[in-house]
């Protein structure tokens, strides 16, 4: 039974595959936010409840072999937390992340410079 | 030969890079350069030598023999797990832009400080052969199984408190206060003798203390109580264990908190 459905998911996976690149099945992402300077005793006595920002809310999208996407949106509307869960930086609080082939993040260019290894 | 797939062998080339990094950028624009490798611990073992010659009466034919390989080990842990602990926050500029695998930050301070561990540990090994030559060798050949020992524990310990430290920043703060405590909780100037007895069997709880007595039963030939020496070994599998769990569980989400 068990065997079985794994064989199913398999076969599913494969056709998928051929076609698609990126797939994302309802993706939440929630940030939990400490903007404000906690406490000593607030924090030990656990009186202030977390402060949760939820960025992505049931995401899915489906990016096929090929295609080109843009994605648009006003400040703070997520689409870094998109890209950065695509590309693997960080992970979903719900849902599934699938990418199919090599995924590369466009890094900054001093992101991976060694202060006293550089020119 | 060893045979590793693929993903494994980018893995240990990622670890590799990282570690020659970090070997490279440690000496970088120091004049004596490796050299402090051997200097840093021979001035610290003077120093301390000196000292607590006059303090601690140890019955032992040579002082500096007896403290420099605890010295050694010793610094090696200190500084792995004191450099490790905010090791995510401070590169944080990594973290937040590419996906790599989040141990190799951790493996490469931990395997660099080994390799400096290492090398001083040689020159001991050298020394005590051209001075000393009255060698137990076969208990010299016991210090590689010490040395692992100590890294599974530097590991350990490491993953738990850089883990913690992304969330909670005072664990930076509490390491650095901890450390010089936990030197003088383990016997690395003195030894487990002078102590009441039923103080002895509590500071194996700190397996740091195992560590020194079977690099004194090694180096020295002194004797040594396995048994106790068992219970450092539990606490230091506990430890490993609580590190890869919760770094396991936490490194997923490291980016959300840097």
């Amino acid at each position: 039974m068990c065997l079985k459905k794994k064989v199913l998911i398999l076969t599913i996976g494969y056709k998928i595959m051929n076609e698609l690149a990126i797939k994302l099945s309802n993706i939440t992402k929630t940030y939990q936010l400490h903007h404000e300077k906690p406490t000593l005793v607030e924090n030990i006595f656990g009186k202030r409840k977390k402060e949760m920002f939820t960025a992505l809310s049931g995401v899915n999208l489906e990016i096929k072999r090929g295609e080109k996407v843009g994605i648009i949106g006003p400040n703070g509307s997520g689409k870094t937390t998109l890209l950065k869960l695509i590309s693997g930086i960080t992970t979903p609080t719900k849902g599934l992340v699938k990418t199919w082939g090599k995924v590369v993040s466009l890094i900054d260019l001093s992101a991976g410079f060694h202060p006293d290894l550089t020119g | 030969m060893l045979k590793l797939s693929t993903k494994n062998k980018k893995w240990l080339e990622f670890v590799l890079a990282m570690t020659e990094k970090e070997i490279k950028a440690r000496y970088k624009m120091a004049i004596f350069g490796f050299l402090w490798i051997f200097l840093n611990p021979l001035l610290q073992m003077l120093v301390m030598g000196f000292i607590f010659q006059f303090f601690i009466p140890i019955k032992t034919a040579n002082y500096f023999e007896f403290l420099f390989p605890g010295l050694l080990a010793w610094n090696f842990f200190s500084y792995t797990v004191t450099k490790n602990t905010p090791m995510y926050i401070n590169e944080r500029a990594l973290i937040q832009k590419a996906k790599f695998p989040r141990e190799a930050i951790v493996i490469s301070v931990i395997l660099s400080n080994l390799f400096h561990f290492f090398i001083a540990l040689v020159m001991f090994v050298l020394w005590e052969a051209l001075i000393v030559h009255e060698l137990h060798w076969w208990r010299w050949w016991s210090i590689p199984g010490i040395m692992v020992w100590l890294t599974i524990l530097t590991t350990g310990l490491s993953f738990i408190l850089s883990s913690f430290n992304v969330k909670w920043r005072d664990v930076n703060f509490g390491v650095q206060a901890i450390m010089p405590l936990w030197f003088y909780a383990t016997p690395v100037v003195y030894s487990l003798d002078l102590l009441p007895t039923w103080l002895n069997r509590w500071l194996y709880l700190n397996p740091m203390t195992a560590i020194m007595e079977m690099l004194r039963w090694a180096t020295l030939g002194l004797p040594i109580n396995w048994i106790s020496v068992g219970w450092s070994f539990l606490v230091t599998l506990i430890i490993f264990g609580l590190g890869v769990y919760v770094f396991k569980k936490e490194s997923p989400y490291f980016d959300d908190w840097v």
